[in-house]
């Protein structure tokens, strides 16, 4: 076999080929993208301790405009985490790495029930617990809320090969939302993706939509390029990764999974609203 | 970067893209496969095209992406099988073509990534041992075995499959 018969088997099988699937300004989006994020990398260090500082002091001062404040016990001892954290979120605790979604106001505030409520952007199961909270499980300060995202469906969808299917769809999903509570818009950007899921689960959310998201949230001006800013330099990717490794220690089986004060609801309960509600009412 | 360097990427893209689809495709057999690590390759390029952009560079750091995503990280190569739905109809597409065809990829899916991958950057690109070495970032002598053995198993997947009028074809050119 000498080269130019194996040179001529390789052309018999180029021949005939399909049309080209190539899109010359994602690539060079793309590239952009890689060359930021090195740039950013090579800054990280110094940047995620920054960030950690500012975060930790925009949750004490509580800077935020439509999002509860949390409150200062929830802001534990300095955490040294190597990424940077959204604002509002601690490292360390029984409520690292989530997201105070409401917090119990009043006099029965200490005495208000803990809400862990486990979500992933990608699920369908989880839209109707996320969009019915303005309905019936508008705890009106009564109870502690937290949100923990996971990307776990991440493992499950990105074996996808087809051209609809945007990979790593619940990481980024998170991450941008960590952007978004920053711009103190977490319940609105929470909302807003979940109200925009894609028809087909899995196919996930592109970056453009991740932003487009975040303008229907209310984020504007200049807010709204801190925030492209903010995702695009991957910022609270670490967040989001720390964030769902969470899932398995906890023993969580999935998504959506409730707890209050620590206890496990029953799945029905979970799926449904008003129940879901009436539990956490039970609670106080 | 300015936009000269924009204009020389896309020129470059234009003049490299077909290529290197090729390329992919004989290494992984799948038009799907190719187009993607085609995307990623030229996104890539893109991300360092000041520093590659010298004369011939940038084919050569877009082959080495497209060899690491499928000899390294070993994405899902060869999975499929031959994609006879997806030709496009051809009137000159004589039934021998497409059985020839047929022939040498299944054998060519039974060779080994990494062998495969060098057999197409030697005898598909022509490229030298030297260059080969570089793309595969190994030595000249793992080339020189890879190559051997990759042409041994290619040489015993067309007699295994019956595709003895090949190995005819290639004992008299040889």
């Amino acid at each position: 076999m000498n080269e130019t018969s194996v040179h001529e088997l390789l052309r018999s099988t180029v021949e005939g080929a399909p049309p080209a699937r190539f899109d010359l300004d994602a690539a060079m989006r793309a590239g952009r993208r890689r060359r930021r994020t090195r740039q950013t990398s090579a800054l990280l260090s110094t940047a995620a301790v920054v960030a950690v500082v500012a975060a930790l002091s925009w949750g004490h001062l509580g800077t935020g405009t439509n999002d509860p404040v949390p409150s200062a016990s929830s802001v534990g001892p300095a955490p040294s985490p190597a990424f940077a954290l959204p604002r509002g979120v601690v490292a360390t605790g029984p409520q690292a790495y989530a997201v105070q979604i409401a917090a119990a106001t009043g006099r029965d505030a200490a005495t208000a029930p803990v809400v862990d409520v486990w979500i992933d952007f990608q699920s369908p199961l989880v839209r109707p617990l996320v969009l019915a909270r303005g309905a019936d499980l508008d705890t009106a300060g009564s109870a502690q809320v937290f949100y923990r995202p996971v990307s776990f469906l991440d493992q499950t969808f990105d074996g996808d090969k087809s051209a609809t299917h945007n990979p790593e769809s619940s990481l980024r999903a998170i991450a941008a939302w960590g952007c978004a509570i920053d711009a103190g818009k977490a319940q609105a950007y929470l909302e807003t993706v979940f109200a925009h899921q894609p028809e087909r689960e899995g196919d996930g959310f592109t970056d453009v939509e991740l932003v487009r998201f975040a303008q229907q949230s209310g984020i504007g001006g200049d807010a709204i390029v801190t925030f492209t800013d903010c995702m695009t330099a991957g910022t609270y990717r670490g967040w989001a990764t720390a964030a769902s490794r969470q899932l398995e220690p906890s023993g969580i089986a999935g998504v959506p999974s409730v707890l209050i004060n620590g206890t496990l609801v029953d799945a029905e309960t979970t799926i449904d609203p008003p129940k879901l509600a009436q539990a956490i009412r039970a609670a106080q | 970067m300015d936009r000269g360097d924009d204009e020389d990427f896309k020129a470059w893209v234009v003049a490299r893209r077909e290529p290197l689809r090729r390329s992919a495709y004989l290494m992984c057999g799948d038009w799907f496969l190719a187009d993607d690590l085609v995307q990623e390759a030229v996104g890539r390029v893109y991300a360092v095209w000041p520093r590659v952009s010298v004369r011939g560079a940038p084919d050569s750091y877009a082959r080495r992406v497209v060899v690491n995503l499928l000899v390294d990280h070993r994405r899902r190569a060869w999975r499929r099988e031959v994609p006879h739905d997806d030709l496009p109809d051809r009137a000159d597409a004589a039934a021998d073509d497409t059985s020839l065809r047929d022939d040498v990829l299944h054998a060519l899916a039974a060779v080994p990534a990494k062998q495969r991958a060098v057999l197409v950057l030697r005898f598909w690109e022509d490229l030298s041992v030297e260059e080969t070495a570089s793309v595969m970032s190994c030595s000249t002598g793992n080339v020189k075995s890879q190559t051997s053995r990759g042409l041994a198993n290619l040489r015993a997947a067309l007699a295994a499959q019956g595709s003895t009028h090949l190995l005819d074809t290639v004992k008299e050119l040889s």
